[in-house]
This record gives structure tokens, C-alpha cells and sequence, in this order.
């Protein structure tokens, strides 16, 4: 039996495990330009290479493998992507391209494939040369941006490491947008557990590896599900009786290339990236807030660099805050980590990170957007929205832990539940009448009432208490007979069932806790726990749909448990990621997940976007 | 004894092992490359006459002989030393269509057929090895793999890093499904200051470390294996003067044995290799010397030299005595 795994090239084909997602968007979505940000080793030209594979023989693309690396010039692009052509075959053979600029390479490649009635995937790698031939030629990216931005009928993949985003430094001066404006971001990080567990175990291949799930479980750990990383452990554990033997220290060294890539990727880190990879390491884990505190940076920003760090593999989220992303990196930073504090500053900057990280996150929504349209336009119902806590904040209202902290003095929330229980109805309505009633919806709720008038979202399921999105209804032109308010403990479960059945009217707002005007509040666990098996059962059908969750920190048991694992997807919508461990992370896990975090997820930005994304519509 | 009569003395020092037989110990570095090599390249690196070139002459015949029932293996040796950077491209061709030659069965329409030395581009050697492998394949049954053994890939430190990544390029391309290399060499430098992916990140990293204990012993015996014999105390002394290194293994050995053929004995001692090691010492300190004269030497007047039986290269910085 031969060794199968791959550390000494790229792979592609039964050889390349995971990035089903990315590889669907890229295939199927709606983006035509995508820029893929990944560190060294972490599998970007064997992504590529699995696109040209997976495309071979396709009848919607003519794909192209364009490896740009030493380019210098719009005039070898140019020559590169003649060689691509010459070596893809694929009937291009008669194409006579030598020597022309590549704008004219594009368009004649692009007309090709559009006589086939194909769209031409250009698959470009080493992604990094471009800041050579801008250096080099300023301003002459301009040229290659207008002819793919302009032409429908090219999709472009470009990868490279974060280095890339100094390409939109050197485009300051350029009178039209940045040559990276309008590119879809993705990260390219570690596997899923399923694909780590995949690549392990070798199941593509005839013959599948022998290890157990214990060692299977350290092989990820150590990794941190790095592709790489696993390909090159596995290769060192792999015995000839096609098993793999435990994992002994002398592993775990990191010498040669491999530490020569760790200090690539150092280099690639921004001042405040560096710090907190190095206070990661120091402490073992640390939390956003303990970042912030530490490097007096606002939250938002340590968030938001954090998160990038966490997509990127560098960090990863344990219980309790993040850790270095695997054990290699934590050993070569372990080893030397005064010195690394000692380095000079690298080429990138906090400024260039956090642009990315928002347009990252800026192009998540845009994606919903799509889906949403997408949805519309096919007559799908629209995806189910979970409004909780986060959006009311918004509006002024106090969150749950202020509250507690007001009525209790601290935040004990035993001894608040004791007293809500102690309460009458009445007596709890006047006792949190002063935290909830705010009239006035923030923004965020108008522009989600502008989108739910035309048809973008349907039924509510909300945990707050305030009349918010109600007042809001109004105040787009929605009538009250337009919507259907249910109030779960007022009506009864028969009531609402049927309500929920009934077509008209076509908006839906169930309060799951009750709310103010019925005097009717669920806080205490025993109260939230108390969903009767009827709606509990309604409940989950909605839940198992397509879900947006907003604001919401999904803690309710009641709800929880009406969410299953083999449901539709989830977008959770939360300036903070949710923590390792909890219930929402776990869902994550195994169903369609995306989340949307730091600050174009306040409520109010959130909604303000997605409404802009779809405001062309909005008429119609 | 007739072998005795006839001065037999099978050690090698200072060149390459090419013979099969007088290649001892690697057999489970080998077996691992071998069971790599068809999805991996490789980067073997290890100080100077630690066995790589030996290694890589091994690593061609047995491949040339393995009969995999999936892959066909094509070998090209290729040994850089001197190349220049100008004429790289032209000389891995010239070497490649060399060891291919047994493999065609036609004249194929390549651009090094009209092209010579420095005009000879990468691009040129791309489209070439695209155009090779695909007759290859096409006269092959199996999958095949065509394994450069790059030798003394050092010398690359020196080219422009462009040309190191016009190299790389040519591994990316998707003709390189079919082709693999083993790359060799003391010290390949990881410096690299170009934005894009350092050319020696397609390579999985091997050692090669000095022979263990026991592939030491059998270098020193069986190639003499029923010729002459060693006394326990000559093969620890040999260990531990040469502490694994395998050409100072086959240098001690050498001068041991023609150390017997000029007494007229069939029995290495302890003695002998303390005497022959001795020797090497005095040798390598004068050589050493007079390396450091010819250094200081006006250029162009040539130093005579004879040396003893064995050759020894530039480098003395690994031989050390052991402590």
C-alpha cells in the first residue's frame, strides 16, 4: 500500500477533501469575482485546481488555471494566460493570442466560450504578483478590472495571501474604484471536522486508513483542521499496514519549511494582528474582551481582527476565547516569542485588515440579498426571521443583563427569577412597564418593515416583549389587518396554530414570551420552559427552515429545543460570534450555517444594508 | 583468496555509489520515497557526502525497476553542479530526453530541437515537457510519472529567484499531474523576499540523517563478506570515528582493507583503523592547508598535488573528530 497523503503538491479530484461550500458559491452562486485569502500551505492552488477539475468537462464554464507568479507586467499576464490557454487544450487550440494585450486575451477567451454558451472561469493564482505589474505599471490594473468587472460573462477566482490587500493602497490614487472593490472575500482556513475526519480516514480512496477515533480527535486537535498541517502529520504516522500509529512529541517539531511558512505568515500580520496572536499565545486562550482591555483597542475592532484571524487559522475559538490555531503554531510561537515582539511592523496594516473584514462581512449580507431575491423571484416563502434581545437595543431598550442588574442591583439572575415568580401580572407590568416601552422603532425596524411590506419576510418569531417592529409596521404603510400579532400564554395554542396555518394574513408576528400590553412576561425558566408539544411542534417546522436569527443569543431552552440538526439554513446575525460550546455554535455545526458578526451586524446597520442590497426591488 | 590476490577492495570513497550492491543501509528511507513519490515531490537535504547523490542513483534504478501496478516510473537524474542559471531550462531538457531516450518511440516536435543553451526558455521547457509526457503516457498502459532527481540543487541559491519561480510554475501546471521531482541538496535557502509563494513550498521536506548503528555495520562488513573479516573492536572504532557518515565509513574501510592487501592479512584490527584514521587526519589537516594557500595563491598558477588513494572534495566542515 503506497503512502496517500499529498504534502508535496497540490491536489485535486479524490485527493481534494472539503471547501464544498466555497466550491458551490463559485460554481452556482451569484458573484462573478471572488477573492480567496489564505495563508501559506493552506490549499489555495489545489482549490483552483479542484475548480478546473470539477469543470472539465462542464457545459456552463470554460475554465482556465492562470498562475501569475513572477508576472511584472500587464504583458506577462498576458503571457501567462496565453500559456494557461495553450495548456488547458479544451478545444483553444486555434486561437491565435500570442502577443496581444490582455484585455484582447480576455475578450477573445470570453467570446469563445460564450459561442459554447459557457462562461469563461478564470481561476488565478499566486494572486500577489498583481502588486508587482501595479508597482511596476501604475495604474495599469485599471484596464484588467474594467475588462472582468464589465464582462458578464467572465468569472474570476483570485488567490492570495492577506498580502494582496496592499493592492488597494497602491489603487488610492486611481479615479476609479479599487481594483479588489466589487470581489466577494472569502477566507480559506481549516476543514470542517467532517473534511479533516475525511482526509484522515482517506474515504475518497479505495482503501480507507486505519486510526481511531481517539487519534483521529488528536490529528485535528494538533492541526487545528489545517489541510496541510494534516497531510503532513498523516504522512509521518502512516504505516505500511495502511494504519496510522499515535502521535509522538517528535511530531510535533517544527523545523525547516514549515517554520520558514509560520514566519511568512507572521510577516503577514498587522501590528494589532500580531499582538493578539502573541497574547493568545501567552495565556493559552484569551476573550475579545480581555484583548481589548489589553491592547486598549474598542471591541469592535479587536472583533472584527479577531474574527479574520479565526478565518484564517490562525486563531481558533475553544471554550472560554480563542486559541492559536493549532499546536505547530503555538510551538513556533512559543519558541520564540520575544523575539517576535521585538519584530518591525510588517507591509500590512490594521487600517487594510479591518477593510477586508468588514467587506467580508459586507458581502455576506450582499449574499443574502441574492438568496433572497433568488427566493422571491421563485415563489419560495421567504426565510423565517428570529428577532430577539440585540434588536431592541437598538431602539433604546435595555438588554436583559440591564435589567436584571436594575432590578436586582446586580447581575444575580436566580435571585431575579425569584422575584418575577413572587410577582403578579400586574405587579411584573409595572415593574419593567419603564424598561420596555420605547415608541420610537430605530432605523434598523423601519427598514425591515420596508422589506417585509414588499414580500421579504413573512413570519416573526420574536422573544421581546416592546411593540417595536409593530409601531414600525405602522409606520411603513402597513395596516392592522396586514398583520397577524399572536402572543404566545394570550391566545391560546389552538389559535395560534391555526393563525399560523391561515394564508392571510400573510405576516406573522409570534411572541414567544409574551409581551407588555398582555401583561404577559416570560423571564423566569420555568415560564420559558413551557411551550406545549403542539407549539412546540409549529415551532419547530419554522425553526427547521431557512432561519435568519437576529440579535438573538439563542439561550432559551424552549426555543432550542425545537431547533433540529437536520434543518435548512442558518444566518446568525450577532456583533459577536457565538461562543464554543454553546447551543446556537453547536447547530452551527451541522446545519448550513453563516454568521454575520462585529459591526454591519448591529441591528441597525444589518437591516440598513440588507435594505440597500435589495432597494432596487423594492418597488417592484 | 583469488579475490585477495586480485587487491579486492569494493569500498567506495569520494564518488557516488552507483552500484546496487555496494549500497548499504536507506532501505527504509527509500522504501518511504518510493511510497510517496507517486503523489509528492520531495526535498532531500543533508550535509556534504551524506549519501544524496548516492541516494539519488538508487532512488533511479529502483525505479526504473519497480513494478508498480499503477504507475510507470520514468527517471531522469539530473546533476545541476555548474549549471548556469542562463542555460537551466536547456540543461534539464538535455538531461530529461537523455534518460528518456529508451522511452521514445519517435522524434518528437520539440522547441529544443531548434533552440540551443541560453535562447531556450522556461516557457520553451514547459510546452517540451508537456509535449514528452504526453507521448509517454501515450505509449504507457499506466499512469505515468516522470521523477526528476534534481542533484545538487545548492547551486539554485544563486539564481534570480525568478527563474526559481518560473521552476515552480512548471509544477503547477496540470501536466505535472504526471511528473514528480526529488530535489537534493545541502542547504536549500529559504530566504525569500518575492510577494508570491516561495518556490520550494511544493516540497515535502526529508533528512537525510547519518546511517544508524546497524546499517553502519553491515556497510562495513558485507561488501567484503566472506573476503576479509573485522574484529569486533576495528568495527566499534570504525563507528565511532565515523559516527555514521557513510563516506567516512567507506573511506575508513578502504584504507583498511588496502592497509591488508599491503601486509598480506585478511583481518581488519582496532589497530588498522586507528592507523588508517590517523592517517585521513594528517591528509585532510594538509589538505586543509594547502586549500588555504591555493585561496591565498595569485590566480592562474596551478599547485601539483598527489594525493593518497581516496579523493576527497572541497568541504572538511562535517569531519570532525567525534568527542
Amino acid at each position: 500500500m503506497r503512502n496517500p497523503y499529498v504534502a508535496g503538491r497540490w491536489v485535486s479530484g479524490d485527493g481534494f477533501y472539503g471547501r464544498e461550500r466555497l466550491i458551490d458559491e463559485v460554481l452556482h452562486g451569484f458573484e462573478d469575482c471572488f477573492w480567496v485569502v489564505g495563508n501559506r500551505r493552506i490549499g489555495k492552488t489545489s482549490l483552483l485546481k479542484q475548480l478546473e477539475h470539477l469543470t472539465q468537462d462542464s457545459a456552463s464554464y470554460l475554465s482556465l488555471y492562470w498562475d501569475i507568479e513572477g508576472c511584472h507586467s500587464m504583458g506577462d499576464l498576458a503571457e501567462t494566460l496565453v500559456d494557461a490557454v495553450e495548456a488547458a487544450g479544451q478545444g483553444l487550440g486555434g486561437l491565435s493570442l500570442a502577443g496581444q494585450e490582455i484585455t484582447d486575451v480576455l475578450h477573445t477567451l470570453s467570446r469563445k466560450a460564450a459561442k459554447s454558451h459557457r462562461k469563461l472561469l478564470l481561476l488565478c493564482d499566486e494572486g500577489e504578483a498583481l502588486i508587482n505589474v501595479e508597482k511596476a505599471q501604475p495604474r495599469s490594473l485599471q484596464r484588467l478590472r474594467r475588462a472582468v468587472h464589465t464582462d458578464a460573462n467572465i468569472r474570476l477566482v483570485l488567490t492570495s495571501s492577506k498580502r494582496l490587500s496592499l493592492l488597494d493602497e497602491l489603487c488610492r490614487d486611481w479615479v476609479t474604484s479599487p481594483l479588489l472593490h466589487g470581489f466577494a472575500v472569502r477566507y480559506l482556513g481549516g476543514l470542517t471536522d467532517t473534511a479533516a475526519e475525511n482526509l484522515i480516514r482517506q474515504t475518497q480512496r479505495g482503501a480507507l486508513v486505519q486510526a481511531s477515533p481517539g487519534l483521529i480527535g488528536d490529528i485535528k486537535q494538533v492541526t487545528g483542521n489545517h489541510p496541510y498541517l494534516i497531510q503532513w502529520l498523516c504522512h509521518r504516522l502512516w504505516q505500511e499496514d495502511g494504519s496510522l500509529r499515535p502521535i509522538e512529541d517528535g511530531d510535533l517539531v517544527v523545523g525547516g519549511s514549515l517554520a520558514r511558512f509560520f514566519d511568512i505568515d507572521f510577516e503577514h500580520l498587522s501590528e494589532s494582528e500580531r499582538q493578539i496572536l502573541l497574547l493568545a499565545s501567552e495565556h493559552g486562550k484569551v476573550s475579545d474582551q480581555e484583548l481589548g482591555d489589553q491592547l486598549r483597542l474598542p471591541i469592535g475592532r479587536v472583533r472584527a481582527l479577531s474574527m479574520a484571524l479565526t478565518e484564517l487559522g490562525y486563531l481558533r475559538p475553544v471554550a472560554g476565547g480563542l486559541a492559536v490555531g493549532n499546536d505547530f503554531l503555538a510551538c513556533w510561537i512559543g519558541d520564540r516569542r520575544e523575539a517576535l515582539k521585538q519584530r518591525q511592523p510588517g507591509p500590512v496594516t490594521d487600517q487594510a485588515m479591518l477593510k477586508i473584514v468588514e467587506r467580508d462581512e459586507l458581502d455576506k449580507i450582499k449574499r443574502l440579498a441574492n438568496l433572497m431575491r433568488q427566493r422571491k423571484a421563485a415563489g419560495e416563502p421567504p426565510y423565517v426571521l428570529v428577532l430577539g434581545a440585540g434588536a431592541t437595543l437598538s431602539s433604546g431598550c435595555r438588554a436583559m443583563s440591564a435589567v436584571v442588574q436594575a432590578v436586582v442591583g446586580d447581575y444575580d439572575l436566580k435571585r431575579f427569577f425569584e422575584i418575577m415568580d413572587s410577582l403578579s401580572e400586574t405587579e411584573r407590568y409595572t415593574r419593567l412597564q419603564a424598561f420596555f416601552e420605547e415608541p420610537y422603532p430605530s432605523p434598523g425596524y423601519r427598514y425591515l418593515a420596508g422589506l417585509v411590506k414588499v414580500g421579504y419576510f413573512d413570519v416573526f418569531l420574536s422573544t421581546n416583549f416592546d411593540f417595536l417592529l409593530e409601531n414600525a409596521f405602522t409606520e411603513v404603510g402597513l395596516r392592522a389587518e396586514d398583520v397577524e400579532v399572536l402572543v404566545n400564554g394570550r391566545e391560546s395554542e389552538d389559535y395560534i396554530l391555526k393563525a399560523l396555518e391561515r394564508r392571510t394574513p400573510r405576516i406573522k408576528l409570534l411572541k414567544l414570551h409574551g409581551d407588555l400590553k398582555a401583561r404577559n412576561m416570560a423571564f423566569t425558566p420555568k415560564e420559558i420552559f413551557e411551550f406545549s408539544q403542539k407549539v412546540e411542534r409549529v415551532l419547530a417546522k419554522y425553526l427547521n427552515g431557512d432561519v435568519i436569527i437576529i440579535g438573538h443569543e439563542m439561550r432559551d431552552d424552549d426555543i432550542n429545543r425545537c431547533i433540529r440538526k437536520d434543518g435548512g439554513a442558518l444566518w446568525y446575525v450577532h456583533p459577536e460570534k457565538p461562543a464554543v460550546d454553546s447551543f446556537i455554535w453547536r447547530a452551527m455545526q451541522v446545519r448550513p450555517s453563516t454568521v454575520i458578526s462585529g459591526e454591519p451586524a448591529q441591528f441597525d446597520n444589518f437591516c440598513e444594508t440588507l435594505y440597500q442590497e435589495l432597494a432596487g426591488d423594492l418597488s417592484s | 583468496m583469488k579475490r585477495i590476490e586480485r587487491k579486492f577492495n569494493p569500498y567506495i570513497s569520494g564518488g557516488p555509489i552507483r552500484e546496487p550492491d555496494m549500497f548499504f543501509g536507506r532501505e527504509e528511507l527509500l522504501k518511504r520515497i518510493i511510497n510517496t513519490l507517486h503523489n509528492n515531490s520531495i526535498m532531500i537535504h543533508g550535509p556534504r557526502r551524506i549519501g544524496k547523490t548516492s541516494l539519488l542513483y538508487q532512488l533511479a534504478d529502483r525505479l526504473r525497476a519497480a513494478s508498480d501496478p499503477d504507475y510507470a516510473f520514468i527517471p531522469a537524474l539530473i546533476d545541476l553542479e555548474g549549471t548556469l542559471q542562463e542555460e537551466f531550462f536547456h540543461t534539464l531538457m538535455e538531461e530529461v530526453l537523455e534518460d528518456c531516450q529508451p522511452y521514445l518511440t519517435e522524434r518528437l516536435p520539440l522547441v529544443y530541437n531548434e533552440k540551443g543553451g541560453r535562447a531556450y526558455t522556461h516557457r520553451d521547457f514547459a510546452h517540451d515537457l508537456s509535449t514528452l509526457i504526453g507521448h509517454l503516457q501515450q505509449n504507457s498502459d499506466k499512469e505515468v510519472r516522470l521523477i526528476l532527481l534534481l542533484d545538487e540543487v545548492d547551486v539554485m541559491n544563486r539564481y534570480d529567484q525568478l527563474v526559481q519561480q518560473q521552476l515552480r510554475r512548471i509544477f503547477m501546471k496540470t501536466f505535472a499531474r504526471n511528473l514528480g521531482a526529488v530535489v537534493a541538496g545541502v542547504h536549500i535557502n529559504k530566504e525569500w523576499d518575492r510577494l508570491e509563494s516561495p518556490w520550494y513550498n511544493l516540497f515535502l521536506e526529508m533528512e537525510l540523517s547519518p546511517l544508524s548503528h546497524e546499517e553502519a555495520v553491515r556497510l562495513i562488513k558485507e561488501p567484503v563478506k566472506g573476503v576479509y573479516s573485522y574484529e569486533d573492536e576495528a568495527v566499534k572504532a570504525i563507528w565511532q570515528y565515523s559516527q555514521g557518515h557513510p563516506q567516512r565509513v567507506q573511506q575508513l574501510c578502504l584504507e583498511a582493507v588496502n592497509r591488508l592487501l599491503q601486509e598480506g592479512r585478511s583481518r581488519v584490527t582496532k589497530a588498522d583503523v586507528e592507523s588508517v584514521y590517523q592517517e585521513i587526519v594528517v591528509w585532510e589537516k594538509g589538505q586543509e592547508e594547502q586549500g588555504e594557500r591555493e585561496r591565498a595563491r595569485p590566480l592562474g598558477k596551478p599547485v601539483a598535488e598527489e594525493g593518497p588513494t581516496y579523493e576527497a572534495k572541497e568541504d572538511t566542515d562535517i569531519w570532525r573528530d567525534p568527542q
